[in-house]
C-alpha cells in the first residue's frame, strides 16, 4: 500500500509539473503584454516620455523581457526573480493580480469559501434526495412511477442552468416573495451567531435549490443504473430465495455493492462541484463564488490569477483522482491496493 | 393661581426646549438607502495610488469617504477650488514660467476620529506617492517630472521634494513646472488648477504612529519624529492594511465606511458627524447607505422587489424600460432622472491604410449608415447622435450649439452623396481597370499609397488598383458591432455604393493590439504591420476636462509608441488638440472656445471617427428621498448628498 501510494505520489508531482509548464505556456502565447494592460489606462494622463518610461520600468519589473522559460522557472520559483529574491509557487507565491493588485492568495479565500458552502449543502441535499429516489426507481424499474420520477428530474438537467435560475427568481422572490432575488446577506444587516447564520442560509435558499434541481438527474441515474445492475446478481436472487425481507434485501445486500460505482462518482462530482463553482449561479445570484472570479480573471486577462487558480484545480483533481482510487479499498473490502 | 402659572410656565419652557430639541433633531441624518451597483468593488481605497484605473465602486466609496480635497468638480464637471477647505489660494507664475499655488487651508477641519487637519495631512500623500519608497511599493503617478527636484526625489537622490513646501501649520504650496527636465511641456495648461489638487490623508492611519511633515528650506519630506528617514520597509505594511481595510478608515468625508463585506459583496456606510461639508459646504442628510452588487440579467426583479432602491446610469433600453414600467405601474414608490452620457461609442479608422486614407472615402462610409436609426435601435429609444468628440453636457458644446449646428456636417443617411464622394475620392473602376460598373469599387493608387494593403490590391498592367474595402477589426461578442453588420456591412446601400466592409471577429485585447500596432511591446509579429482600418469603440469623460493632447500627434516617436491610433497625419488638428489645453491659460476661456470650436469641425471633417450612438442614461431613486438630481458628471456618489430624506 506505502509503495503504491509513494508511487502514484511520485506520478502526481511529475504530472503537476508537466500540467504546469503547459499552462505556463498556453496563457503566455496569448498576445498580451501585462505590463501594457497596466499602464495603457495612464496614456491619458501620462505625457508620451513618461509613460514610455514608465512602461519600460514595469516590464523590466515583471520580467517580461526574459524568454518563456525563465519566467516560468521565476513563476514556479526554481529561480530568484528580478529582484534577487525567491517568490514562486513552491516558496507559495502564487502571484499577484493585475486587477485586483493584490496577491493571488489572497483574493481566493473568500469566493473560495463562499463555493465550498454553496456546493457543500446543495450536494448534501441532492444526495439526501438522489440516493433514494434512485433506490426506488431501480425497485420499481420500467413502472410509471420510475418513468415519471426519470421525466420529472430530467427537466432540471435538459434545461440551462441560467434559464432554471431566472425561472426560480420569478417564481419564488418575484412571484411569492419567499427569497431574495440575490445577494449573500440582508443588505446593511450587523447579524451575528444563529441570526447571522439563518440570514446567510435564507439568501443561499434559492440558489441551492437551483444547483438541486438540476443535479437531481444526473446522480438518480447512477444510483438507479447501479442498483438495477446490483439487483439483478445471483446473491441478490439467493437472498430473496432465502425468504430475506425485501428491505433487507435492497438496503444490506443490494445498496451496499452498488455503493461501489456510485462512490467513485460521487467523489468525483464532489471535488468537482465543491472547487470549481459555478459561473452561472454565481453570475445570476450574485454571488462572489470561484467560478464568478475566475471567469472575471479570464475575461480580463488577469492571467497571474488565472494560473493560479487553474494550478489549484489540476492540484485538487491530482489528488482527487489519487482519493477516489484510494477510496475503493474503503467501499470493497475485495479490492486490495498493494503494487 | 400664580403657583399655577408658574408650573404652566415650567411646563411651557420644558415644551419649548423639547421642541428646539427636536427641531435640531430633525436637522440630523436619518434613514438609509440600498445602492445597487453593477461593478464589483475591490476593495482598494489608495486613491488609485496603485493602479492605473481605479475600480468604478472604489471610486464612488472613496468620493462618499474621503472627499477634503482642495480642488474639487462641480456638478458642471468644471474644476473648482473647495472653499469649505481653502481659506484662501493665491497663484504665482515665476520668470520661467512656472507656477506656484499657495493654499492656506480653514481650521477647525477634523477626520471622522476627530484628529486635525493641518497642512501636512495635505502634503503627507503626494510625498508618499512620488518617493522613492512609493516607487519600490508600486504607486503609479508620474506627477514627478512637472514639480521641481520630483525626478530626484523619485529616484531617491533626495529627501526633500523641492516643489512642495510646508510653510506653517495651515499652509502650503505646490509648484509645477512649465518644462519638465523630460523635456516635456506642462504649462501653460488650460486645467492648471488641476494640479493645486491635494487630499487630507491621516498620517497614524496611513503610515503609523510617529510620521510627520517636515520642510527646512529646501522642500517639503516625510520623516518619523524621531528623525527616522522614510523608507518603504518602514511603511508597507501599514499602508497595505489602510488600502485594503474593511472598517475604520480614518478618514474626512460625508460617510464613514463601516463595513465591506467581500463575501457578500456589501458595503454600508454611516454619516460622519466631523464633516465639514463639500465644496458648497452640503452635508449629508441620509445617515446610511448600503451598497450591494447587482446582476444585469436579474436587477429589474431585484428593483421591484426592493431589493435596491438607487439604481444609477442603466444604460440598456430594455432595462430603462422596464424600470419605468414599475414606477408607472406603482409596483415601486419611486421616481427617475435622465442625463445624456458624457461620452460615445463609435468606429473609427485608421486613416494611413487602404482606402481609410482618403478622407472622401471616410466620409463616403459615414454617409452609408442611417446613424439616427442605429442610435435608437441600439438604444432602444433612449440615445441620440453626436457629431462630434463632445457630449452635450459640455460647457463647450451648450456655449457653441448654434454655431456647430452650422457648421457641423452630420452626414445624413445619404447613398446618393456616398457615391458622388466614392467617385471624387478616385474609385471609379471596375476590378480589371475598366470604368466602374458593378461590385467594388477600385481607385488606381501609387505603390506607396498600397503599401500594407497589397493583399486586397490588383495589378492590372502598369497600374495597381486598390478596393474600396475596409478591413474592420471587430471584438466579439459585442451588440454593437452585431448591429454594425447588419446597418453597415451587410447593408444594402453599402453594396450598391460598391464599397466591402470585411468584419474580422477578435478578443478585446487583441483588437486593441491591432489598433496600437504594437511593435513596441514585446509581443512583435504581425500586430506591428498595419493589418486593421475600422475599428469599433467607446469613449467616455468622467469630468468636463476635454483634454484630446497627442491623440492626433504626427511625432514619429510617439506615433511608434502608439500614440494617435486614429493615424491621421492632419497638421492642422494635431496644432488644434495641443493649443486647446496647452496653449491657452486657465482664465482665457474665449481663446479656449474658439480653439474647441476649431477642433471639433475639422474632427468632423476629417473624420478619424464616426460616432454612433450617445445614450441617455436614467438613474431610479425612491420616492423617500427627494432634490436627487445626477447628471452627465454628477453620479450617485455625488448626487447622494443633495437629497433630502424625507422617509416614508
Amino acid at each position: 500500500m506505502s509503495k503504491y501510494l509513494l508511487k502514484r505520489i511520485v506520478y502526481l508531482v511529475i504530472v503537476f509539473f508537466v500540467v504546469s509548464l503547459m499552462m505556463y505556456a498556453i496563457y503566455n502565447l496569448i498576445p498580451s503584454d501585462p505590463a501594457m494592460i497596466q499602464m495603457e489606462p495612464l496614456r491619458k494622463t501620462l505625457k508620451p516620455d513618461i509613460w514610455q518610461q514608465q512602461y519600460q520600468e514595469l516590464r523590466q519589473e515583471m520580467g517580461l523581457n526574459d524568454n518563456l522559460l525563465v519566467r516560468y522557472a521565476r513563476w514556479m520559483g526554481f529561480i530568484p526573480d528580478v529582484n534577487g529574491k525567491f517568490s514562486g509557487m513552491l516558496e507559495g507565491d502564487f502571484g499577484r493580480s493585475i486587477n485586483y493588485k493584490r496577491p493571488v492568495v489572497d483574493i481566493i479565500g473568500t469566493p473560495m469559501l463562499n463555493t465550498i458552502i454553496l456546493n457543500f449543502l446543495s450536494t448534501i441535499l441532492t444526495l439526501a434526495i438522489t440516493i433514494p429516489l434512485g433506490i426506488y426507481c431501480a425497485v420499481h424499474a420500467r413502472k410509471a412511477s420510475d418513468s415519471a420520477i426519470q421525466a420529472a428530474t430530467v427537466v432540471g438537467y435538459s434545461l440551462p442552468t441560467y434559464l432554471i435560475g431566472i425561472l426560480f427568481i420569478f417564481i419564488f422572490a418575484v412571484v411569492f416573495r419567499i427569497f431574495p432575488t440575490g445577494g449573500a446577506k440582508t443588505p446593511g444587516s450587523s447579524y451575528t451567531g444563529i441570526m447571522e447564520f439563518l440570514d446567510r442560509l435564507h439568501y443561499m435558499a434559492l440558489p441551492i435549490l437551483v444547483l438541486v434541481f438540476t443535479g437531481l438527474a444526473g446522480m438518480t441515474r447512477t444510483v438507479r443504473a447501479a442498483m438495477i445492475d446490483t439487483l439483478s446478481q445471483d446473491y441478490i436472487r439467493t437472498a430473496r430465495a432465502k425468504g430475506l425481507k425485501e428491505k433487507v434485501v435492497i438496503y444490506s445486500h443490494a445498496w451496499r455493492n452498488a455503493l461501489l460505482p456510485v462512490s467513485t462518482s460521487i467523489m468525483g462530482w464532489m471535488i468537482g462541484v465543491f472547487t470549481g463553482g459555478s459561473l452561472v449561479i454565481e453570475n445570476t445570484f450574485a454571488l462572489n463564488g470561484t467560478g464568478r472570479l475566475y471567469w472575471n480573471a479570464l475575461t480580463t486577462t488577469d492571467y497571474e490569477l488565472v494560473l493560479a487558480m487553474q494550478m489549484f484545480y489540476t492540484l485538487v483533481s491530482l489528488v482527487g483522482v489519487l482519493l477516489t482510487d484510494l477510496s475503493y479499498t474503503l467501499v470493497d473490502p475485495r479490492v486490495r491496493i498493494d503494487k | 393661581m400664580k403657583k399655577y402659572a408658574r408650573l404652566l410656565s415650567l411646563v411651557l419652557a420644558v415644551l419649548m426646549c423639547c421642541s428646539l430639541l427636536g427641531g435640531c433633531s430633525g436637522n440630523k441624518a436619518k434613514g438609509q438607502v440600498i445602492i445597487g451597483n453593477s461593478t464589483e468593488a475591490n476593495g482598494d481605497w489608495a486613491y488609485g495610488a496603485f493602479t492605473s484605473s481605479i475600480n468604478a465602486t472604489d471610486q464612488d466609496v472613496i468620493t462618499l469617504t474621503d472627499d477634503t480635497v482642495t480642488v474639487t468638480s462641480n456638478e458642471s464637471g468644471d474644476y473648482v477650488i473647495n472653499k469649505t477647505v481653502v481659506k484662501n489660494y493665491e497663484r504665482s507664475e515665476d520668470a520661467d514660467g512656472n507656477v506656484t499655488y499657495t493654499i492656506e487651508i480653514n481650521k477647525g477641519l477634523k477626520f471622522n476620529n476627530g484628529d486635525p487637519i493641518n497642512a501636512v495631512n495635505f502634503l503627507a500623500w503626494p510625498l508618499f506617492t512620488l518617493s522613492a519608497a512609493g516607487k519600490e511599493m508600486g504607486t503609479t503617478t508620474a506627477a514627478y517630472d512637472q514639480i521641481p527636484g520630483g525626478t530626484e526625489y523619485r529616484e531617491g537622490k533626495v529627501s526633500y521634494l523641492a516643489g512642495y513646501r510646508l510653510l506653517g501649520d495651515y499652509k502650503f504650496s505646490m509648484t509645477t513646472l512649465k518644462v519638465g527636465p523630460s523635456g516635456t511641456a506642462y504649462l501653460p495648461y488650460y486645467y492648471e488648477l488641476a494640479n493645486a489638487s491635494a487630499r487630507a490623508v491621516n498620517l497614524d492611519y496611513w503610515f503609523g504612529e510617529g510620521w510627520t511633515v517636515k520642510d527646512d528650506g529646501e522642500g517639503a519630506y516625510l520623516v518619523k519624529t524621531d528623525g527616522t528617514a522614510l523608507a518603504a520597509d518602514l511603511i508597507k505594511d501599514k499602508v497595505t492594511a489602510a488600502q485594503y481595510a474593511t472598517s475604520d478608515r480614518v478618514t474626512a468625508g460625508p460617510y464613514n465606511l463601516v463595513s465591506f463585506d467581500k463575501s457578500a459583496n456589501q458595503i454600508t456606510l454611516e454619516v460622519n458627524e466631523n464633516y465639514a461639508g463639500d465644496f458648497n459646504g452640503r452635508k449629508p442628510s441620509i445617515a446610511k447607505l448600503i451598497i450591494v452588487k447587482t446582476e444585469d440579467d436579474t436587477v429589474i426583479d431585484t428593483i421591484a422587489t426592493g431589493g435596491i432602491q438607487i439604481y444609477s446610469g442603466i444604460a440598456d433600453g430594455n432595462q430603462v424600460n422596464a424600470a419605468i414600467d414599475l414606477i408607472d405601474k406603482g409596483t415601486i414608490d419611486s421616481s427617475y432622472c435622465q442625463y445624456d452620457r458624457a461620452g460615445f461609442g463609435y468606429f473609427q479608422f485608421a486613416c494611413d491604410l487602404g482606402p481609410a486614407q482618403y478622407k472622401e472615402f471616410r466620409q463616403a462610409v459615414a454617409y452609408l449608415l442611417d446613424r439616427n436609426e442605429f442610435a435608437k435601435t441600439f438604444c432602444e429609444g433612449w440615445g441620440g447622435v453626436v457629431h462630434g468628440p463632445y457630449c452635450t453636457a459640455f460647457s463647450m458644446y451648450k456655449d457653441s450649439k448654434d454655431l456647430l449646428a452650422q457648421k457641423l456636417n452630420t452626414y445624413d443617411y445619404n447613398p446618393t452623396e456616398a457615391v458622388k464622394l466614392l467617385e471624387q475620392a478616385g474609385f471609379v473602376y471596375n476590378e480589371d481597370g475598366t470604368d466602374y460598373t458593378s461590385g467594388i469599387r477600385y481607385k488606381k493608387v501609387t505603390a506607396e499609397e498600397a503599401t500594407n494593403y497589397e493583399q486586397f490590391c490588383k495589378k492590372v498592367g502598369n497600374d495597381i488598383l486598390m478596393p474600396a474595402k475596409l478591413n474592420w477589426a471587430s471584438s466579439e461578442g459585442n451588440s454593437v458591432s452585431d448591429l454594425l453588420v447588419t446597418m453597415l456591412a451587410n447593408g444594402s446601400a453599402t453594396k450598391e455604393a460598391g464599397v466591402e466592409i470585411t468584419q474580422n471577429l477578435m478578443t478585446f485585447p487583441e483588437l486593441l493590439n491591432y489598433m496600437y500596432r504594437q511593435d513596441a511591446y514585446g509581443l512583435g509579429g504581425d500586430y506591428s504591420v498595419p493589418t486593421y482600418n475600422m475599428f469599433n469603440l467607446a469613449t467616455g469623460w468622467s469630468s468636463g476636462a476635454y483634454d484630446f493632447s497627442y491623440e492626433f500627434t504626427t511625432d514619429p516617436g510617439y506615433l511608434e509608441e502608439g500614440y494617435n491610433t486614429t493615424h491621421l497625419y492632419d497638421e492642422e488638428l494635431d496644432k488644434l488638440s495641443m493649443d486647446m489645453v496647452y496653449g491657452v491659460k486657465p482664465d482665457d476661456y474665449a481663446t479656449y472656445l474658439k480653439t474647441w470650436q476649431d477642433f471639433v469641425i475639422r474632427y468632423n471633417e476629417m473624420l478619424p471617427r464616426v460616432p454612433l450612438y450617445a445614450n441617455i442614461y436614467v438613474s431610479i431613486y425612491p420616492n423617500t428621498i427627494k432634490n436627487y438630481q445626477e447628471n452627465s458628471f454628477w453620479g450617485y456618489s455625488r448626487a447622494i448628498l443633495y437629497a433630502d430624506y424625507i422617509g416614508d
